[in-house]
């Protein structure tokens, strides 16, 4: 196995390989700046090149892609507030605050460390569990997975600020509109107002854009200036976030072990990634007060994660051929073209290629996070200027990333909508983090939930793994709702 | 005499090679410097998504004028947005290309609710056959396939449809074998069906042709039969192997094997009326009926191109199992065969369909 290794690691950084690595890390950090635009246009972008390569070169390629969109999705996220992809949209919640208040630098470099590392740690948990991960991945069954969905909708206990009741209300919103359109269970159509578009609900990227970036935008126009509030220089806080990382060394490999397990989960890792890793480090921090007003923290523990799950979310693709999300599934089929079949036995058949894959993310995120610290510098500038100045360059942007989830005219609905919303909750103290939370598990809480009731009536509240994240949500909500109190007192 | 024929023979032939030349220049200056798009309705790396893909590749390639050719996903609503998208507001022009699938058009024929396409709206370019395999898990009963009878035993069968047009084939067969069937329904894809297999929440599951891989092995290691396959429907009209599983039966000869007599009645002659459907013409791309002669003329002389390259070709049956491009004289045939349900047959399909599922239909 060690020499299967070393032989991937001396493929892999051979200049013809490694040209192909550097091209999909390019495309994916060039994605990863763009709001709304994730993995899957990435990969589809460059599946065409696939066709008659060789897979090393192409897998290198394609993974390089896949590792570090997370990594450079922090920029819009940080600097403008807006959710560069699905992996970036609870490090909003405290690396904009300290943006604004002139750290963008600090937070970009620690988010960009983060990535790193994470991605580092994914790679090693991915060579390491990849032997057994066989029974692991089938011992979760639909139930485990509900209750994984319902430990991330318990998160919304955690992210409820000190109102749980209007969080309540919120997620619950964020449910209902989630359930728009095709019903998961059955082939009738709900709620769609006579409209096609509306035959498949809200688009995830209009509605996460529009909650989050339209009223930030309103919000700085009508204070006037620039993003960040405070004239600061930005050079001054890049060693600040890189001794941030080194101080909360533990977090980060709490939150990559984390991220990576999740993300090994089909179906279920991309979507809740980011916020029950938000939630875990609210729950198990002491001093809670910073966070959501710009707790290094809080970027600290979605970074690591969302970059980490790229070798998770290998694990069903390459054992099963089962995708754990679009970007996974375009990866799946490239494979196919280039005659790679996965299967339990790849490993075996083909150790030198899922060892160029593990590599393939090292060195990935190794390099996007070099090449993005040094874009830093140029692309942070943005926070000082003023903001009438870029704000048409943004919201084209903007406009464009919401429009790519179907390039059908609803989308800008949607995200004028959205943002209206997004911008009432603002202004009247509504947290909108557990909306987007139930609209994104709307769906899979009640697929899930018919599925396991259909199969299993009621026997399956006595399975173990039930029992076990049964326990775990209990204490999750339990504590932030008994703590809440205890603070209050 | 002689000589009138010897100019009208030079006449005719000057014509043939004027029309000739006339029509690759109308072919190649049609989409010159155009930009032609292919809309994909399914989610991407599924069936339909790879077959749309390498056809946007070819068109790419063979398309005389040399346009940029695109694929491009539109999603939602189970096709019923891009379909009606192409229609309704798309342009006409041969720019716009749409992927389908046999299912699609069965919806069409039976006029499911919110779909607001005919089969009249569009042209058929090129299709490729696509067959189904139907697994059954270990201790159900069923040793070999002799012992198809006892599925009708027990508690029933867990299995899982992604909606019932999509399994049609296998609501049939299930109907004529009598089984006992526990529909889970809510799998998003092939993949999660496949999964739910492999992890015993599901007893018996119908697999498309194009994703038999690893995991149909896995289903195979862990004591899986391979009942039958659907089969396709031969020129005579008589259900054949897929040549891509040569050595599995056909549903009614797993049947016959397994009863002792061929399977009959409606179901079986509703079954027979679909397979050229969901099968034979499973992935099609379309263009919109309304698209210029010239455009459609360009659309088919690049297919032909591509059916005659031998690298294209190589590409399209390595990816399909074994299966060429269906175009032509081949396709229409298919397609005669593949759209004639009869109006009791219809009737039938929606009342059986929707007595056991929440589907529905217009009036």
């Amino acid at each position: 196995m060690f020499d299967a290794a070393f032989t991937a690691l001396q493929v892999v950084i051979s200049p013809e390989h490694f040209g192909f690595l550097f091209l999909g890390v390019a495309v994916g950090l060039f994605i990863g700046i763009l709001p709304g635009l994730g993995g899957m246009v990435g990969m589809a972008l460059l599946m065409p090149l696939t066709y008659g390569m060789d897979p090393v070169s192409g897998v290198a390629m394609l993974i390089g892609l896949g590792s570090v969109i997370t990594t450079s999705d922090t920029f819009p996220s940080v600097l403008m507030g807006i959710p560069g992809s699905s992996g970036s949209q609870a490090t909003i919640m405290d690396g904009y605050p300290l943006a604004q208040k002139g750290e963008g630098a600090r937070v970009l470099s620690a988010a960009f460390l983060c990535s790193m590392l994470g991605g580092l740690i994914g790679a090693l948990v991915l060579s390491l569990i990849l032997p057994f991960a066989v029974p692991i991945v089938l011992a979760l069954g639909t139930p485990e997975l509900l209750m994984l969905t319902f430990l991330g909708l318990g998160m919304v206990s955690v992210l409820s600020g000190k109102n749980p009741v209007l969080g309540l209300l919120s997620t619950a919103l964020g449910l209902a509109l989630g359930s728009f359109g095709t019903a998961p269970t059955s082939a009738i159509y709900r709620y769609n107002l006579g409209t096609d578009y509306l035959l498949d609900g809200f688009k995830l990227t209009s509605v996460a854009i529009g909650l989050f970036a339209i009223p930030e935008f309103v919000a700085i126009l009508s204070r006037g200036g620039a993003i960040t509030s405070e004239k600061r220089d930005l050079g001054e806080g890049w060693m600040q976030g890189i001794r941030d990382v080194v101080r909360h060394k533990y977090l980060v490999i709490r939150h990559a072990l984390i991220g990576s397990m999740i993300g090994f989960i089909p179906g279920l890792g991309n979507a809740i990634i980011d916020w029950v890793n938000y939630g875990v480090v609210i729950r198990f921090a002491k001093d809670k007060s910073q966070f959501g007003k710009g707790d290094i923290r809080g970027v600290i523990a979605p970074e690591s994660a969302n970059n980490a799950k790229e070798g998770g979310a290998l694990i069903p693709t390459v054992l099963f051929g089962i995708p754990g999300s679009g970007s996974m599934a375009l990866l799946l089929a490239a494979l196919i073209i280039m005659g790679v079949e996965p299967g339990p036995d790849l490993i075996l058949t083909r150790a030198d290629l899922v060892y160029v894959m593990v590599w393939s993310i090292a060195i990935a995120n190794v390099l996007g996070a070099s090449i993005a610290f040094l874009l830093s510098g140029p692309i942070s500038k943005l926070a000082v200027v003023p903001f009438y100045k870029i704000m048409p360059f943004i919201l084209i942007l903007v406009t464009m990333g919401a429009f790519q989830a179907t390039r059908h005219i609803g989308d800008l609905f949607t995200l004028l909508l959205f943002g209206i919303v997004g911008w009432v909750m603002r202004q009247t103290g509504i947290p909108r983090a557990p909306l987007l939370i139930g609209f994104v598990l709307s769906t899979l809480v009640e697929r899930y939930l018919w599925q396991v009731t259909s199969r299993y009536q009621f026997e399956w509240l006595t399975r173990p793994g039930v029992i076990v994240i049964g326990v775990i949500i209990v204490i999750v909500v339990g504590f932030s709702l008994f703590g809440r109190e205890h603070e209050s007192d | 005499m002689r000589t009138i024929n010897f100019y009208f023979c030079r006449f005719l032939l000057l014509a043939g090679v004027a029309l000739f030349v006339n029509i690759t220049t109308v072919n190649a200056q049609f989409y010159s410097d155009k930009r032609v798009e292919v809309i994909i309705p399914t989610s991407p790396g599924g069936g339909t998504d790879l077959f749309a893909r390498l056809l946007a590749d070819g068109f790419d390639e063979f398309l005389e004028g040399n346009p940029t050719v695109i694929p491009r996903q539109m999603t939602g609503g189970g096709g019923l947005l891009a379909g009606n998208w192409v229609v309704e507001q798309a342009p006409k022009d041969g720019s716009i290309l749409l992927a389908s699938t046999g299912q699609t058009t069965l919806r069409q024929i039976l006029r499911q609710r919110g779909m607001r396409t005919e089969v009249s709206d569009f042209d058929v370019l090129v299709a490729v056959p696509m067959t189904r395999n139907v697994f059954v898990a270990a201790g159900k009963g069923v040793e070999t396939r002799i012992d198809l009878p006892n599925l009708r035993d027990g508690d029933g069968l867990y299995t899982a449809l992604i909606d019932p047009i999509s399994g049609i084939s296998f609501m049939l067969q299930a109907g004529m074998t009598d089984m006992a069937l526990r529909v889970i329904k809510g799998y998003e894809g092939g993949k999660d069906r496949d999964l739910a297999m492999l992890r015993g929440e599901i007893d018996i599951i119908q697999q498309i042709s194009l994703q038999y891989d690893a995991t149909s092995r896995l289903f195979l290691d862990r004591g899986a039969i391979h009942l039958w396959n659907d089969g396709l429907l031969d020129v005579n009209g008589n259900i054949v192997r897929d040549a891509g599983f040569p050595n599995i039966p056909t549903f009614p000869e797993a049947y016959e094997a397994a009863y002792g007599e061929p399977p009959t009645g409606m179901l079986l002659d509703v079954y027979r009326a679909i397979i050229p459907l969901v099968g034979n013409a499973g992935k099609t791309i379309l263009v919109s009926s309304q698209a210029p002669a010239e455009a459609k003329q360009a659309l088919r002389a690049a297919v032909v191109a591509m059916a005659n390259d031998v690298n294209y070709s190589a590409r399209v049956i390595d990816q399909n199992r074994g299966y060429g491009l269906l175009y032509g004289e081949e396709l229409d045939s298919a397609l005669t065969r593949a759209r004639n349900l009869s109006p009791e047959q219809i009737v039938f399909l929606r009342s059986y369909i929707s007595e056991q599922y929440e589907i529905e239909f217009e009036p």
